[in-house]
């Protein structure tokens, strides 16, 4: 199989699926179907940090957390009538979907900036873990910030809002989640096709080579975080409206970690890697975790083969390379 | 000195107690090779480093084409015309040959930073690559990832890399290292070609090329220069045949 046709296998089966699930009444597994799509679009985030621009990013639940936090509290105050800002002006909580996506990702690309113009001082083991401890900043934040819930998070008593669609039925949630999806994969193919991602993909492998061609490397890798944190925001903001509820959780380490491991199961820098590993990872979540609480077991598992025997992650597998790759 | 393309006036690098440059000047003048030689530990990977600007002088400055550039980094300095190779290939092995010298054409028009639209749809870009490609006979290798390439056509590719910036000057590190007696000779006489187009910085551990190429040489023994001069200049000078040649039979 071509990556090509590999990656619009995989596509299209996501959305026949949870159609097909939808059609036999069966709404349980649309939710599952629109878990993997919204975990798969963290992973596309992430996968253009960690994948083309090789920035191994242990942080990013941080952009998924703010994501879900700005859906939140936007929410939170639409919901009391009180607004965010009463002051020379006044600023209202909202449930539409058409504000607060754009916001997530704003507010999400802003922490990306901050975060990784610091960050990318450093390299290797040190990008790590200054990442990480990022991360754990917003967690252990968010845990303070008892205005917003604190420990105990933020309940979404209704799903917000999107003109025309009845967000609250699995099908037309879905659907959304899956169009924005699609929209992260083509954003990031668009942007791996163009003189930036050409330059990108051969930072991973050597910065000196790309500096001496005259592009600033460290530019190149900002601008990748920043998106990669953009995508991963909007991650964040549907999985908020999927659970109606947001909590420190979803800053939490695990989460950074679970979504590296979408990336390295699917296959790191294959555009549909992140949503093949989602897919894989929600089904295992959904039959070990349903025969014991200790499933994770299982995964790693499979990760430690995937990483042993297949470092192209399933993707790799699956693709038969032919020469060169055009990434 | 009105010809000179690049300067280098004075710099000096330490690290710690190690002086690695001292006092180091040297220039390269429109239409010549000036080659840089040195044994071993003579501190030439810090002066390429300087003017590369990976390492940033102590003391002194550097010019190119007029401007000063002591306080550029290694991008800036190339988008104003240096061109560069590596000792080591530094190509990108996953990339074809094609993609490697359209890597560089996009560093040449500032398309880095271009997210919008398709790196392989320029097509004025294409005759280009075809064009250094033929210059270093790299042209049956096109749609070959350079993994695949030898060592040999390797240097080549990086030498097309360096040549599709256009730069007004080239600093070429070590250019014929681990090539055999043919691809030595191949290489010298590209570029004794090359030097018409924009001077060269030579800096070479294989004799016989550094003599049969460079218009002037200078020799750099423990961080400093020794002596600058022709050929005959530095065949026949005592101190270098002393610091240097001595210690080499074969010349």
């Amino acid at each position: 199989m071509s990556e090509r046709q590999l990656t619009f296998f995989v596509w299209a089966a996501l959305l026949v699926f949870a159609i097909f699930a939808n059609s036999i009444g069966e709404a349980y597994w649309v939710t599952l179907a629109t878990r993997a799509a919204i975990f798969a679009l963290a992973g596309v985030g992430l996968n253009l940090a960690l994948g083309n621009g090789g920035m191994i990013s242990f942080g990013h639940a941080a952009y998924f957390g703010i994501g879900g936090y700005v859906v939140g509290i936007l929410a939170t105050h639409a919901q009391n009538y009180m607004p965010i800002y009463d002051g020379w002006f006044i600023i209202e909580g909202t449930q539409l979907m058409l504000i607060t996506w754009p916001l997530a990702v704003i507010i999400g690309g802003i922490a990306a900036l901050v975060v990784g113009s610091l960050c990318l001082r450093t390299d290797g083991a040190y990008f790590i873990m200054i990442t990480l401890a990022f991360g754990q900043m917003f967690y252990y934040f968010a845990i303070s910030w008892g205005a917003y819930g604190g420990e105990d998070g933020m309940s979404i008593y209704v799903r917000g809002g999107f003109p025309g669609v009845n967000t609250l039925a699995p099908l037309p949630f879905f659907l959304l989640s899956f169009i924005l999806l699609t929209v992260g994969l083509l954003v990031v193919r668009m942007l791996n096709k163009s003189p930036f991602g050409l330059a990108l993909n051969a930072v991973r492998f050597s910065p000196a080579r790309v500096e001496t061609v005259g592009i600033s490397s460290k530019q190149l890798k900002l601008i990748a975080f920043v998106i990669s944190g953009m995508i991963t925001a909007l991650a964040g903001a549907l999985f908020a409206d999927l659970n109606r509820y947001v909590s420190p959780a979803m800053f939490s380490w695990t989460i950074s970690g679970e979504i590296m491991i979408f990336v390295i199961l699917g296959g790191v820098a294959r555009l549909i890697g992140p949503v093949l590993g989602a897919i894989v990872f929600v089904a295992l979540e959904e039959t070990l975790g349903g025969l014991s609480e200790f499933w994770h077991i299982y995964l790693g598992l499979l990760l430690l083969i995937i990483v042993l025997f297949a470092k192209g992650g399933i993707a790799g597998v699956l693709i038969k390379n032919k020469g060169a790759r055009n990434v | 000195m009105s010809d000179a393309v690049l300067n280098i006036n004075h710099i000096s690098k330490s690290f710690g107690a190690v002086h690695a440059s001292q006092d180091v000047s040297l220039s390269v003048q429109k239409g010549e090779i000036h080659a840089l030689i040195g044994p071993n530990g003579a501190g030439k990977s810090t002066i390429i480093g300087q003017i590369a600007g990976s390492i940033h002088p102590d003391e002194g400055t550097i010019e190119l084409d007029g401007r000063d550039i002591t306080s550029f980094n290694v991008a800036q300095r190339v988008r104003l015309g240096l061109g560069r190779s590596f000792q080591v290939s530094a190509v990108i092995p996953l990339y074809t040959v094609e993609d490697n010298i359209l890597l560089a054409l996009l560093g040449r028009e500032q398309q880095g930073l271009n997210l919008f639209s398709n790196a392989h749809k320029k097509n004025a870009l294409v005759d280009e690559i075809n064009q250094h490609a033929t210059r270093v006979r790299l042209e049956n290798r096109l749609k070959l990832p350079a993994s695949d390439l030898s060592h040999g056509e390797r240097r080549r590719l990086e030498l097309a890399m360096a040549l599709a910036l256009k730069p007004k000057v080239f600093l070429l590190d070590e250019p014929m290292a681990g090539l055999g007696n043919e691809g030595a000779n191949e290489l010298t006489s590209l570029l004794s070609e090359l030097k018409h187009e924009a001077p060269i910085l030579l800096i070479e551990h294989d004799m016989d090329a550094v003599f049969a190429l460079a218009d002037r040489i200078s020799v750099l023994v423990y961080g400093k220069l020794i002596a600058t001069g022709s050929v005959e200049d530095i065949r026949n000078n005592k101190d270098v045949r002393h610091a240097y040649l001595g210690e080499e039979d074969e010349l």
